[in-house]
């Protein structure tokens, strides 16, 4: 088993999964500007995480944000992945330690995956750097373990009376770009829903290991996220997170050995392709 | 492209170059796996009425709405949380942070009232 996970990786199915994250974190700063320019107004609250962070205002939302977008294309071109990965990095770290209004989940997944894109040299294979060298496999059996990890906990921490009566889901389930059926929105439909997203999250987490159900997993989960979307506000925020996860769920199918009756094929193809 | 200082390049190269040993590989993923597992977990058994930072706690819980309200010599007058909060967010501690608040951002306010509390300016 640890000779495996420390068995190199060919680069392309990471490759590609870089340039997805490093595009929905350019996106993600153009959604965090308008939040940091209205936190600079002198009229709202502030929350500082720490006391010697700076004050939030205009200069540092618009430098915040030019770094935080050029060094998230700069990802997703795969320029310097070291440098530009551990950039966007910083940028995220700050917006998540600026105050406690700007803390976000998917941004704090965001920062760890793209920690373990630099540690797995995710680089290769891009326009900069186009040598087919291989990649570590074991920062990204990480990067999968997390997405299994966000689902899991997302899911035991829904196991509550608030969540499964559908009180939750009655306040977001507004505002999205689909408008939720004034019909549907009864105490028992909502509890239903409720139990589903529970059931459906705790099934990504382990599905997505398990060959015979990958596909389906692929299907539910990409499902989940685009409802998610388009059902409950903010959509760019919640599109972003779905971008974020989806963009994962490949290594899944190019990092796994595939079922059990496929195996014989499995170390010819990895040969074929001039990994050790 | 270039970068603008060779000596930034070279730690670039360097960092590039830089290969994880057996040892080190398994360390990091032990203390990843642990870290993950571990903060989660905790938060997960901490007794707390709202969501928690850190913890993948997703639309666990609903933004709460306290039901503030400032009262000065004028009346009373009702305070939603987008007035006051540049993004509501379920694991705000907002029985703490928004009373002390709203005594400095309204003149002459005397009292912060909420469904739980009042708070003497």
């Amino acid at each position: 088993m640890l000779t495996w996970l420390l068995k190199p990786l060919e680069p392309g199915p990471l490759n590609r999964t870089r340039i997805m994250i490093g595009a929905a974190a350019a996106a993600r700063s153009l959604i965090a500007l308008p939040l940091l320019l209205r936190l600079s107004d002198p009229q709202i609250l502030k929350t500082p995480v720490f006391d010697w962070m700076p004050t939030p205002s205009r200069p540092l939302a618009f430098v915040l944000v030019a770094i935080w977008l050029g060094s998230a294309c700069l990802l997703a071109l795969g320029w310097k992945v070291h440098l530009s990965g551990l950039t966007l990095l910083s940028a995220l770290a700050f917006m998540l330690a600026l105050d406690l209004q700007t803390y976000a989940n998917h941004l704090y997944l965001m920062a760890w995956v793209v920690l373990l894109l630099v540690v797995s040299d995710a680089g290769a294979g891009s326009r900069f750097d186009p040598s087919q060298r291989p990649v570590a496999r074991w920062p990204v059996m990480l990067i999968m373990m997390q997405v299994s990890v966000v689902y899991l906990f997302s899911a035991l921490t829904k196991i509550n009376e608030s969540f499964l009566s559908g009180q939750v889901l009655a306040g977001v389930l507004r505002d999205g770009l689909i408008p939720f059926p004034d019909s549907l929105r009864t105490p028992a439909f909502l509890g239903v829903v409720a139990g589903g997203a529970v059931v459906t999250e705790v099934f990504l987490a382990f599905a997505l290991w398990l060959p015979r159900l990958r596909l389906i997993a692929f299907v539910v989960g990409a499902l989940f996220h685009l409802t998610v979307a388009l059902l409950m506000a903010d959509t760019l925020e919640l599109g972003v997170f779905a971008m974020l996860m989806l963009a994962i769920y490949p290594l899944f199918r190019s990092t796994l050995p595939p079922a059990r009756s496929h195996a014989v094929a499995a170390p010819a193809l990895t040969s074929s392709r001039g990994l050790p | 492209m270039t970068l603008p200082s060779p000596r930034l390049a070279l730690a670039c190269a360097e960092m590039s170059d830089w290969r994880w040993t057996p040892k080190a590989a398994v360390t990091v993923m032990a203390l990843f796996l642990a870290f993950q597992l571990t903060v989660p977990a905790i938060l997960l058994f901490t007794e707390n009425e709202t969501s928690q930072r850190f913890g993948w706690q997703m639309f666990s819980h609903a933004v709460p709405d306290p039901g503030f309200a400032v009262v000065t010599a004028a009346g009373e007058r009702k305070v939603t949380l987008d007035e006051v909060l540049a993004g509501p967010r379920a694991d705000l501690p907002l029985d703490e942070l928004v009373p002390p608040f709203l005594c400095t951002a309204v003149p002459g306010a005397i009292r912060v009232t909420w469904i739980k509390g009042s708070y003497e300016c």
